[in-house]
């Protein structure tokens, strides 16, 4: 939704809620969250990869669930009551992300706001808007709608040639 | 006052899309050397009321169009011009050329002059041409319902006569003197009455109209021989005398004054009136007590108003109907198809609703719960009915597609110079609307891969002893829970060499004593065209695949039959609901599939003996003298089953396109109706799922794709 | 007391258009798509004014006319024909089927409403 030139455009303040992933805390743009739940009832989904955990009944729609634990190969997972699931609209989809925590939701105005890294351990800076200091926090700025309708994510099927 | 008009616009947009839908089926229709008269007039109508509307909301561009093309048409109609095959074609250019005009006025954007200007030369030449020609054919045209015209072909001399009246005036003639009044009204209707005389064996008078003299004497008729009438014309009134109404736009033949008049003679009491007076006329007819059957007060009553001093005394006959009764046959209602989806995807909740309910009952005591499980058995029955009376909201004739296909069957015939007619049979058969969009595409190819490949040019149907004229039939039949259509064509059929060769060219295996339908089948490899040449209307190679994927993308089936030299027949099968399926519910290790049931030809344990092991094929399953291979489903879905052994598990035997499969699962979990839910909303298209379902406990369940399955049970 | 408005057009746009003004002006106004359910609806009603199209399927507008002059209740009712033309032909055939008066379609609003005036106030 926001392109490199607008972000500079934009208004004082951004929402973002903030999740932790491994030792990283990432913000997105609150606008594309739904809502968050806990993780249960998946129906596996036949020969796709480890990450894409399978689909979820969400009120009569059937959601496609990611866990980004494994996607980033951060180590060995859990699923109990604690687990938490962010139900993202993106890429006029709706697709649910496992996360390890979600921490709360802030805003950040321009001056919290640095450039992007060179290089990144955990993610693609393709898809990182900037980075944003709050307090002694850092996060890392997703554009998540990149992030999920990107190849990487194999939800999207492919343009058919 | 001013209005706005543009809130009719959307109304005048979709009227004028149906009048020219229905001007072109009509020309399409129309037979060149006999020419039915009641099609020429609703084809003129349509052309007439497109006018009238485009005119009245400003579309200047489109008016000019129908202005020549009613002329023309109507010409055409009252058999002062004939029709050829040439106007035929130059109405149906203008039908698109209007389809154009329109599509910019209601989309905002400028429309280009030039086809408006050239369809407009080429009508107005026609016109010209027609008109010299000179006077239509000697057939009269036959019509059930002639308008009635009064004076028809004859022209009216735009003058007025005045003639000199005298007539015989009797007892024998004029029983009574309302006789009397009714002919000088009959003439007061036609012209203005000057200097009345009435003696007291005859009546002279002094008439002003536009009648000629045949009309007025067939007024006088009903009433009087010939020669009891004497009629002169006096002069004539050169001055229309409507001249500066023309300017006006309207006019009266009776002046609001002067009707007055007469109606009081008639009546003894007064219409046209200043309005300050009507309201008195009003109240003092009133007070009058106006005519009404003194039996039947209740008339009073439910009549909407009560004033009208309506006629002569004459009991208020009202009418037999209450006043709300419309002779209307049919009402329709537009709805948006939102609206109607949203009802189904509502009733396709209450469908999940109900079934989870019945699951958390099946788990309860039946004789403790007795009523509830009744209820629930009802509600199932209930939504059942809503279900499908929801589902038929949006059935659709067939006739939406097939409609498309005379204009272009003709168009691309004629472009090809091949010779063909289309047939149709069951434009009526009803599919509900989705598929009726996702169809027209493929179908559309098909016909023309029929024109293109299949009917030969007329010459060589001769040379094969066949009608130069190639006929296709397009059919469509409910069949099952399925609707079936058909597209069919006496031409060259398919040439099996031709394909083999081009099988093998494409590296395609097949084996020797491959049966005729397996080799109609290969056309539908992608990239497969055994045209010669490829022409832009098909042959590129890219059609016969799609239109299958397309097809079975909706869950229907496609197959060929042909016969080399005499034609072929494609054949569509659809399922006739989307959205709701019949299953078989089976587990393999901890995951749960459906399986639709149209697919299932049995289950069973299998014994030891009948499972066989085939070197290099894998396991089949020895029933009925047939051998039928083993697909274990744990093996395709990559799960951890409980089973391995198909002994200890159970085979549902399913048989889809014809070929049939064993399918090894750990346990059949029951028999469900589910509501299809897609996975490609939020996800995309897995290998062996054709869809999902919610169960009854909430969880979702994968749709088995029976077709894809067989399929791999091919390799 | 409103007064009814009978309307005969079978062009849904120009009927509505014609409502719209009628009604917008303070008369109730009484729709029919073609000369037959102009009649039935004439029957059933009391209209003090009919507004009638020449071209219509099931029953044209002289046809229409005709009828209603048979009828006792609208032997003197003011009709008033809309027509695409003011031809000579038009008129009379209009006056021998017994129309009031005419009106030129396209018209605009405000004329129309300036001859129904006139016509019954």
């Amino acid at each position: 939704m926001q392109t490199n030139e607008s972000k500079a455009a934009d208004e004082n303040s951004r929402e973002l809620l903030t999740f932790t992933l491994g030792k990283e805390e990432y913000g997105i743009d609150i606008l594309k969250v739904q809502e968050i739940r806990g993780y249960d009832a998946v129906t596996t989904i036949a020969n796709t990869p480890d990450f894409i955990k399978g689909v979820i009944n969400l009120r009569g729609i059937i959601v496609p669930i990611v866990d980004m634990r494994i996607k980033f190969h951060l180590g060995k997972v859990e699923y109990d009551q604690f687990t938490v699931v962010i139900i993202l609209n993106v890429a006029r989809r709706v697709v649910g992300i496992v996360v390890d925590g979600v921490s709360d939701v802030i805003a950040l105005t321009a001056d919290q706001l640095k450039p992007a890294p060179e290089f990144s351990a955990s993610l693609d800076t393709q898809y990182i808007i900037g980075l944003g200091t709050v307090e002694e926090r850092m996060l890392i700025l997703v554009d998540i709608e990149k992030l999920m309708a990107g190849q990487d994510m194999e939800l999207i099927e492919a343009a058919a040639n | 006052m001013s209005i706005d008009m543009s809130q009719f616009y959307q109304v005048f947009f979709e009227e004028s899309a149906e009048h020219l839908a229905s001007m072109e089926s009509q020309l399409l229709e129309l037979d060149l050397n006999a020419p039915d008269a009641d099609q020429l007039n609703a084809i003129f109508r349509s052309a007439h009321s497109i006018k009238g509307g485009s005119g009245t909301f400003g579309f200047t561009d489109m008016t000019e169009v129908t202005h020549i093309l009613e002329t023309l048409l109507d010409g055409i109609r009252k058999n002062e011009i004939t029709i050829t095959a040439d106007m035929v074609d130059a109405f149906l250019q203008a039908g698109d050329v209007l389809k154009g005009l329109l599509d910019a006025h209601q989309n905002n954007y400028d429309s280009d002059p030039a086809p408006s200007n050239a369809i407009r030369a080429r009508l107005e030449q026609l016109t010209a041409n027609g008109a010299q020609r000179g006077i239509g054919k000697q057939v009269e045209p036959v019509s059930a319902a002639d308008p009635v015209m009064v004076s028809d072909v004859t022209a009216h001399p735009s003058v007025q006569h005045v003639y000199q009246i005298k007539f015989e005036k009797s007892p024998t003639i004029f029983p009574s003197k309302s006789e009397l009044n009714n002919l000088l009204e009959e003439l007061g209707n036609i012209g203005k009455i000057e200097k009345q005389k009435i003696a007291a064996k005859s009546v002279t008078l002094s008439l002003t109209t536009y009648v000629s003299d045949e009309e007025l004497r067939a007024t006088f008729a009903f009433f009087l021989e010939p020669e009891q009438i004497t009629i002169t014309l006096v002069g004539d009134n050169a001055q229309g005398a409507g001249s500066s109404e023309d300017e006006q736009g309207y006019g009266f033949f009776i002046e609001p004054e002067a009707l007055k008049s007469e109606v009081e003679n008639e009546q003894g009491y007064g219409f046209f009136v200043e309005p300050e007076s009507v309201k008195s006329a009003i109240e003092d007819a009133q007070g009058y007590g106006f005519f009404v059957d003194v039996e039947n007060p209740a008339q009073v009553s439910t009549a909407i108003e009560v004033d009208v001093p309506v006629v002569s005394g004459m009991q208020r006959r009202a009418t037999d109907k209450a006043p709300t009764a419309t002779a209307a046959a049919e009402t329709s209602i537009r709805v948006s198809v939102e609206k109607v989806d949203q009802m189904i995807n509502l009733v396709g909740e209450l469908v999940i609703t109900q079934s989870m309910l019945a699951e958390t009952a099946s788990h309860l005591d039946p004789v403790l719960n007795e009523q509830l499980i009744t209820g629930l058995v009802q509600l199932e029955r209930n939504t059942r009915e809503l279900q499908e009376s929801v589902m038929s909201v949006r059935m659709m004739p067939i006739n939406f597609v097939f409609s498309r296909f005379p204009r272009l069957v003709r168009d691309l015939a004629s472009k090809l110079d091949k010779k063909v007619q289309l047939k149709m049979v069951g434009e009526g058969t009803e599919l509900d609307k989705g598929l009726i969009e996702k169809i027209s595409d493929p179908l559309t190819h098909l016909v023309r891969n029929s024109l293109d490949h299949g009917i030969e040019m007329p010459e060589d149907r001769v040379a094969k002893g066949k009608d130069p004229q190639g006929t296709i039939t397009l059919r469509a039949a409910h069949q099952g829970g399925n609707i079936v259509i058909e597209v069919m064509d006496d031409g060259a059929g398919l040439n099996r060499e031709r394909i083999l060769a081009k099988a093998k060219e494409k590296g395609i295996p097949y084996s020797d004593t491959i049966s005729d339908a397996d080799v109609w089948l290969m056309i539908f490899a992608p990239g497969f065209s055994t045209a010669a040449q490829v022409t832009d209307v098909s042959g590129r190679g890219v059609g016969m695949d799609v239109v299958k994927r397309n097809i079975e993308g909706i869950g229907g089936r496609v197959e060929i039959a042909s016969q080399h030299g005499q034609g072929s027949t494609v054949t569509i099968r659809l399922p006739l609901t989307l959205a709701i399926l019949d299953g078989l519910s089976i587990a393999v290790g901890d995951q749960i599939y459906i399986v639709p049931l149209s697919f299932i030809i049995e289950s069973l344990q299998p014994d030891v003996a009948d499972v066989k092991e085939i070197s290099g094929q894998g396991q089949v399953l020895h029933v009925r003298g047939e051998y039928l291979p083993l697909i274990a489903l744990h093996q395709v879905f990559n799960i951890k089953p409980k089973v391995t052994d198909p002994a200890e598990g159970i085979l549902v035997l399913l048989e889809a396109e014809g070929k049939k499969v064993a399918l090894l699962v750990d346990d059949l979990v029951g028999q469900h109706q589910v509501v299809i839910k897609s996975l490609e909303t939020n996800y995309r298209k897995v290998v062996g799922v054709s869809g999902a379902t919610i169960m009854g406990d909430g969880r979702v369940a994968m749709i088995m794709d029976v077709a894809a399955l067989v399929k791999l049970a091919q390799r | 007391m409103a007064k009814n408005i009978l309307t005969v057009d079978d062009s849904a746009s120009i009927r509505q258009m014609v409502a719209f003004t009628l009604k917008s002006a303070g008369y109730n106004v009484i729709e029919a798509v073609d000369g037959q359910e102009g009649l039935d609806k004439a029957k059933s009603n009391t209209a003090h004014l009919v507004l009638t199209d020449q071209n219509m399927p099931k029953m044209d507008g002289l046809t229409l006319i005709k009828t209603l002059r048979g009828l006792p209740q609208y032997k003197a009712t003011p009709i008033l024909m809309l027509t695409t033309e003011s031809s000579d032909a038009m008129k009379a055939q209009g006056k021998a089927a017994g129309a009031t008066g005419w009106l030129v379609k396209p018209f605009d609003p405000q004329k129309l409403l300036d001859v129904v005036k006139k016509v019954i106030g």
